[in-house]
């Protein structure tokens, strides 16, 4: 029997089947909620995250293995990672996600106030983490580093002077960024913050990764993008699943520059991820990040504004 | 920086089967022949194979030749072959190093596809006059971008050792008494294999996921580093 769900706006786009089952994983020692959410404000800035398990996985009946975190210092600096645990290890992986993406989070935080150049600081900040990733997962889940290979994205959002936004990846995840344009109330087009290739015949197969977390001895092939925070209308983490779709599909990315246009309520930003597309049966995850935005209004998942209170 | 696609493009698992149709499959070839239906069959009904494997067929005896080019199977009909004459591995190997960058570029400009996979069949060993372990060597070179995860089933009378040498990851002997029931159980097991690989989205090393036989109709060839 097929999925029969709730209808929706989001774009079906190619052959894509009808044929999806829905099958739990109750026999992971380590199981994912199919569905996650957030959204809300930290500070100045709006959050709205979701994580959707991908087809595949819940055609199967496999758990899914991205995640999100996020925290903020008392001094307001935000953080906000993204993770996705690799194929590879697909009974534990999702363990090493969750950790890298807490640990990541907190080790940014931690690091900011006393570090002045912000890559040497996100640099370490993302060394530390990984050898808590090696440090938890052997402790309190007695898995060794080799069964909980992820990869992740992250933000750090610095408000002290000068406000700065990082934004860095280990290996497929990605990172998106609107500017503001210069003078005016516009902004620019959703684009990538590193070069969005892999996976296309420029760069080689999707299912090779080169770098992930955590990672012994030398540091990772970690990729860093930073910006005045006055500059940056919203930014966003996603993982792979849909890093692909935005650079692949032309439709999609409309849909959701489309449906990231203003802050959102968690079941709009979960409705976005709601799209159909031929091939892509992977985990999504996508946290956006609506910079000191200057409406207080919030978009819902029926599509009217509510008025922030 | 950016590559974002300007048109649609879609996720793609390559399959390829490269298969022996020299003189000495006899009446054996119809047994492929009956299968490959069933592999489109397949194919349709599986939501997750029918979205992402794109299936290419290409054969090889004396020369080689693509029987069915990297195409989406609901859109298709299955070619019916035919036996050649000897067997040349190297034709084969030397047509798919120079289809497979055809096949992958032709998906389009920012379209995902995962490493290729190819199930090579034979029953025999190659009697060309070039050697075919440069021409392997070149098509399984680390560093080229399309290299492809190669699966190798012998049957009849083939060698062991090549099959060995030739694949990446698994290789396998048929045990059953005729050549027939032979290729009849690698077909069946391609089937389920092209399945297992498809839905697997895997990533990094899973050698695990790629192959499942029945090993009572099969003997596992433990496949040599190059």
């Amino acid at each position: 029997m097929s999925i029969v769900d709730r209808p929706n706006h989001a774009p079906a786009i190619g052959n894509v089947s009808s044929s999806f089952e829905s099958r739990l994983d109750a026999g992971s020692a380590f199981p994912l909620a199919s569905v996650r959410a957030d959204a809300g404000w930290i500070g100045p800035d709006f959050v709205s995250v979701a994580s959707v398990v991908g087809s595949a996985h819940l055609h199967r009946g496999r758990t899914g293995q991205d995640t999100y975190d996020f925290y903020q210092s008392g001094a307001g600096d935000l953080a906000v990672a993204v993770a996705d645990g690799l194929g590879s290890h697909p009974a534990t992986s999702q363990i090493g996600a969750l950790l890298a993406a807490r640990q990541l989070c907190r080790r940014l935080i931690e690091t900011a106030s006393h570090e002045a150049d912000l890559a040497d600081a996100a640099t370490g900040a993302v060394a530390q983490a990984s050898a808590d990733v090696c440090n938890l997962a052997s402790t309190y889940y007695e898995l060794d580093a080799a069964r909980v290979p992820c990869t992740a994205a992250f933000c750090w959002l610095r408000q002290s002077k000068p406000s700065q936004v990082v934004i860095g990846r280990i290996g497929d995840a990605d990172g998106f960024v609107v500017m503001k344009c210069p003078g005016t109330d516009d902004h620019g087009p959703l684009q990538p913050c590193f070069d969005v290739g892999m996976g296309t015949a420029r760069k080689g197969p999707a299912n090779v990764v080169k770098s992930w977390l955590p990672y012994p001895g030398a540091s990772p092939n970690l990729e860093l993008w930073s910006a005045p925070l006055s500059t940056v209308h919203y930014l966003a983490l996603t993982t792979d699943g849909v890093s692909s779709d935005l650079s692949g599909s032309p439709g999609i990315r409309r849909w959701l520059e489309h449906r990231w246009r203003r802050p959102c309520s968690a079941s709009w930003m979960l409705q976005s991820l709601r799209y159909r597309r031929q091939g892509s049966l992977d985990d999504r995850t996508a946290a956006v990040i609506w910079v000191n935005p200057s409406s207080r209004d919030v978009a819902v998942d029926d599509d009217s504004m509510l008025p922030h209170p | 920086m950016a590559e974002f696609a300007d048109y649609e493009t879609f996720p793609t698992f390559p399959v390829y089967i490269l298969t022996d149709v020299s003189a000495s499959l006899g009446a054996a070839i119809e047994e492929i022949n009956a299968v490959l239906p069933e592999l489109k069959r397949m194919l349709v009904s599986d939501p997750i194979a029918g979205e992402m494997a794109r299936v290419g067929i290409m054969t090889f005896s004396a020369s080689a030749r693509v029987v069915l080019p990297l195409s989406d199977l609901q859109d298709v009909e299955m070619p019916i072959l035919s036996t050649g004459s000897s067997t040349n591995f190297t034709a084969a190997f030397r047509l798919w190093r120079t289809q497979l960058p055809a096949d992958i570029e032709a998906l389009g400009r920012g379209a995902t596809f995962y490493r290729p996979v190819g199930f090579f069949i034979s029953d025999g060993r190659h009697n060309g006059r070039e050697h075919w372990a440069d021409e392997l060597e070149l098509l399984t070179d680390p560093t080229w971008r399309y290299r492809p995860e190669i699966v190798a089933f012998g049957f009849g009378a083939a060698d062991p050792d090549a099959l060995a040498r030739i694949a990446t990851r698994h290789a396998f002997m048929a045990t059953d008494d005729s050549t027939v029931e032979q290729l009849r159980e690698i077909m069946s097991t391609l089937i389920s294999s092209v399945q297992t690989v498809t839905s697997s989205l895997g990533r990094g090393e899973d050698p695990q996921s790629m192959v499942e036989v029945d090993h009572r109709h099969f003997r596992p060839i433990p496949v040599q580093e190059v």
